[in-house]
């Protein structure tokens, strides 16, 4: 449910970007694309993550996946930096 | 239930291969697999950070657009959470890797920073906020 309730929080941050869509025009749309992206890959991938979860508690022990956080905090940070372009510029 | 043996293959006549990927491999190159139950709350901990993260951004976002404060102090707040949220994010990810290594050592838990941080900042923004409006 965690990472679920993270794809939501992703789709109301990308919601919230369109408020800029008036006066930057369409190109203003790829930040909240790519956070639209990473809320579809988080719930297209729930089905395996729970399976492998459940796996690794079965056996004992599971291997960390590092790639799925990253991207995360790279789409955080894209979030805030085109927040911070817009909001100055505006 | 106990955790795995060491994942460090050093010393061993048949090393078993490391399942893990590149990344893992190398943020985490020693110490044993914990529990998997104590990974997946680093991780849940983790999520509950970026959200709290993304509300920042949010907030940042939509302040901007409120009429209620002045242009100077508007976007002076609306920037303030908009690096507090950047700044949570960032914060968020090195604690779930300080917290995987510890617990792959049996070390004590890191300190965590991010309230710290995050409360000093939110309240930062918060009065900012209220001495302009009373200020009227």
């Amino acid at each position: 449910m965690a990472w679920s309730r993270t794809a939501l929080a992703c789709c109301i941050v990308s919601a919230f970007m369109l408020r800029w869509l008036s006066f930057y025009g369409a190109a203003v749309l790829v930040v909240p694309a790519l956070t639209l992206a990473a809320a579809v890959t988080i719930s297209v991938t729930q089905q395996r993550r729970i399976r492998d979860d459940v796996r690794a508690i079965r056996q004992g022990g599971m291997a960390v996946e590092v790639g799925p956080a990253l991207a995360l905090l790279g789409v955080c940070w894209a979030l805030g930096a085109c927040g911070l372009v817009l909001v100055i510029l505006a | 239930m106990t955790a795995r043996e060491s994942d460090s293959t050093a010393g061993t006549d048949d090393p078993e291969p490391d399942p893990r990927g590149w990344l893992a491999r190398h943020l985490f190159p020693t110490g044993s697999t914990p529990d998997p139950r104590f990974s997946l709350a680093n991780e849940r901990t983790f999520l509950s950070w970026i959200r709290t993260s993304l509300a920042l951004l949010a907030g940042g976002i939509a302040v901007e657009a409120f009429a209620v404060l002045d242009d100077p102090y508007r976007k002076g707040v609306a920037i303030l959470l908009l690096i507090l949220g950047m700044l949570v994010s960032g914060g968020a990810f090195m604690r779930w890797i300080g917290v995987e290594r510890a617990m792959r050592h049996q070390a004590p838990l890191p300190l965590p920073l991010i309230a710290p941080v995050l409360g000093i900042g939110a309240a930062l923004g918060a009065l900012v906020v209220i001495v302009v409006i009373a200020s009227g």
